[in-house]
């Protein structure tokens, strides 16, 4: 097997709490700022609303003065101690539930009416071992979040999967082993490897830090303001905003011009446009891929080897795809399944030609997307 | 990459990007995954290349120069036509992938030692522009190059290409041609180990046989091909073979004598994986290896070509992209 490809192995000591930043960064994505620069904010209190149905609010992480308010930022210098008054979620039920946990920053989408919840206890990614340091070191809070998330979707039957080997439970739910060797590790294919069928009806998947945020909020009542993302060897818990470089000058690495640093994982992450971007609530992974680390992306032709059609656990044809998308063949492309797609990466990771197939699978998606908007 | 002063950085970036941190590096951004297994058309082709070695070493010793002559001929005709022809098209050159001299290398292992220059330019130069090039270059190929080359000589000049015509100092034979001109009882003498040390006329690396298939078995190894259509391939036209022989075993050679004699151990390993011309899932290139392997038997048998297995190939191409077809239900399809 792929060294790159085998499970993660032991999360190693407890996750090493970073002190809150002086400075949070909180990331905007799909949110329209609603304060000002140089207004004082309490710890909680609304930064930017979400302009997506399913999407949550943005929160300062920290109390203290605004001091950047751009499109894809709200940073914020510490200052006292303030707090947002926290909500009192025991009494709400249905829509208005799902509607207060929005405005504390919660996506909601993920949370649909189902009967069965899969627990994804999986590190999603190789090289991560946060999913399963939560799980170890961060039960309470889980459990916490497990509650509400049935509370929300109903579900009255839970499953918890676990690598082969790891012991954790969960209150009310079953624990069952499944495969834990990328991709077999993302939802879909978890919630396959449970239930035994392909995108069931009435069955939704949870990751473990799409819990701890919601653990959060259960037990303050404010929003979500801390991950534990895997950096190197070691798992840290840092505060929402805090700069990556500081996470990355706590595990000991730095990054020089030209590098990438890729928050979550290497197959499915996101390249942090500066060293000064904040770490988004549910980062479960901090990396830095040196300059040159491997040979960049071309535009080459698909040489058709067929490697990505072999690799793709959504048996479609990324190759294919990716050439549908490059020359705008919408059309054919969602005949050919484009919708199937999970976005793992792998066939990027294999194609010899170098070619952004990912990349442009999400391209068309995103054009899909549009035109099913304008109509 | 040129460094990028901060308020260079800051036009990049877009006012009221994030104030660099004194002097903080400019990062690159882009999308996942970021991670690569680490092939390269390049390294596949350099495998490939490698996993001819050992024939052409052998081609070099049975054959001597004139060999090494018609390998250096059509290796250097086809990185120079590659070359030409993405000049005319407006492209950067990409003969550095070694795609192109692994063609030409393909090719002459199916020439005779004895080919003329000409013949061995001719068939490099129209492997690259009628094989590769006029289809948009790698990738596009419907036909397996290097075959299509090989059969634009075998059809213009059959003389030229046939080893036991061209060759006729050699004390050699070619197994097949004694086959189809002198019938079964022509080749009874010919011992299965004679075949397998390449003591047989023909392409000129293609009947090195002991080293191409250490180089088949090299490739397989090294994961460069897969399984599935060599082996499909050579069931294919064994099993064809052994139901004729069966069925009259005095008016046909055995299914090993077919599987020994002529190309098509090489062609089953080097020319039907060419991955454009070939499907790329599992049952598709199961089926494509064994309708090429036994359309291989049929032109052998019915046909007027000694050795079938190039042309079978080019006709099983056309049927890949039906075979393209078969495919599973996408993940969560109802």
């Amino acid at each position: 097997m792929n060294r790159m490809f085998s499970p993660s192995t032991d999360p190693g000591p407890a996750a090493m709490a970073l002190p809150a930043p002086v400075r949070a960064c909180v990331p905007l994505a799909g949110h329209a700022p609603r304060v000002s620069c140089g207004q004082a904010v309490t710890k909680g209190q609304l930064v930017a609303e979400a302009l997506e149905p399913g999407l949550g609010d943005a929160h300062a992480p920290v109390a203290g003065k605004v001091d950047l308010v751009d499109k894809w930022n709200v940073c914020v210098v510490a200052q006292g101690e303030a707090r947002a008054e926290p909500v009192d979620l025991a009494a709400l039920e249905g829509g208005t539930l799902r509607a207060v946990l929005r405005s504390l920053g919660v996506d909601i989408a993920p949370l649909a009416v189902i009967n069965t919840l899969v627990i994804n206890g999986l590190n999603s990614e190789p090289g991560v071992t946060s999913a399963e340091l939560l799980l170890r070191d961060f039960a309470p809070t889980l459990q916490a979040g497990l509650d509400l998330a049935r509370r929300v979707m109903g579900a009255s039957v839970c499953v918890l999967a676990l690598r082969q080997g790891v012991a954790a439970s969960l209150a009310g739910c079953d624990t069952r082993s499944v495969p834990a060797v990328y991709p077999q590790t993302l939802d879909p294919l978890v919630i396959k490897a449970v239930t035994g069928k392909e995108n069931p009806e009435g069955v939704a998947a949870l990751s473990v830090h799409e819990l701890f945020c919601l653990g959060q909020v259960a037990e303050t009542g404010l929003p979500c303001d801390r991950t534990v993302l895997t950096v190197g060897e070691r798992n840290f818990l840092v505060v929402v905003g805090t700069p990556v470089s500081e996470v990355l000058a706590a595990a000991g690495l730095d990054a020089r011009d030209g590098d990438r640093v890729v928050l979550d994982g290497l197959f499915r992450g996101f390249t942090a446009r500066s060293l000064g971007q904040g770490v988004d609530k549910g980062v479960y992974g901090l990396s830095v891929v040196p300059a040159g680390a491997h040979a960049p992306v071309t535009d080459a032709p698909c040489m058709e080897c067929g490697k990505c059609v072999r690799i793709c656990p959504s048996r479609v044809d990324p190759g294919l795809l990716s050439g549908c998308a490059e020359f705008g063949l919408l059309k054919q492309a969602v005949d050919n399944y484009i919708d199937a797609c999970m976005e793992c990466g792998l066939c990027a990771y294999v194609c010899p030609t170098h070619r952004p197939v990912l990349q442009y699978i999400r391209l068309a998606k995103q054009q899909l997307r549009e035109v099913a908007e304008s109509v | 990459m040129q460094s990028l002063t901060p308020d260079k950085t800051a036009r990049v970036l877009g006012a009221g990007a994030l104030r660099p941190l004194t002097a903080a590096p400019v990062l690159t951004v882009s999308a996942p995954p970021f991670a690569h297994a680490g092939s390269s058309v390049r390294s596949l082709m350099l495998t490939s290349i490698a996993a001819l070695a050992p024939a052409a070493i052998m081609a070099a010793v049975a054959y001597g120069l004139p060999a090494v002559r018609v390998m250096a001929l059509c290796g250097a005709t086809a990185i120079i036509t590659e070359t030409l022809c993405e000049r005319l098209m407006g492209r950067q050159s990409s003969a550095d992938d070694y795609h192109c001299l692994y063609v030409g290398l393909v090719l002459a292992f199916l020439l005779p030692a004895a080919a003329p220059w000409w013949l061995a330019v001719m068939g490099a130069a129209s492997s690259i522009v009628l094989g590769k090039m006029i289809f948009g270059g790698l990738g596009g190929s419907p036909l397996s190059p290097a075959l299509v080359g090989w059969a634009v000589c075998r059809l213009s000049w059959p003389e030229a290409m046939d080893a036991e015509f061209s060759m006729l100092a050699s004390e050699l034979i070619s197994p097949l041609h004694h086959l189809k001109f002198f019938g079964p009882e022509a080749v009874d003498g010919i011992t299965s180990v004679q075949l397998l040390l390449g003591r047989q006329l023909g392409g000129l690396g293609a009947s090195q046989l002991w080293a191409v298939s250490a180089g088949g078995l090299l490739l397989l190894a090294l994961g460069r091909v897969r399984w599935e259509i060599p082996l499909a391939f050579l069931t294919g036209l064994v099993a064809t073979t052994g139901i004729y022989w069966l069925s009259d075993p005095a008016s046909h050679a055995s299914p090993l004598f077919h599987l020994l004699a002529g190309s098509a151990i090489f062609v089953a390993f080097f020319a039907a994986t060419d991955e454009p011309s070939s499907p790329s899932r599992v049952l598709p290139m199961l089926l494509f290896g064994l309708l090429a392997g036994a359309l291989t038997a049929v032109i052998r048998i019915y046909g007027i070509y000694p050795d079938g297995a190039p042309f079978a190939v080019l006709l099983a191409n056309l049927f890949t992209p039906m075979l393209a077809r078969i495919r599973p239900k996408p993940f969560g399809a109802r």
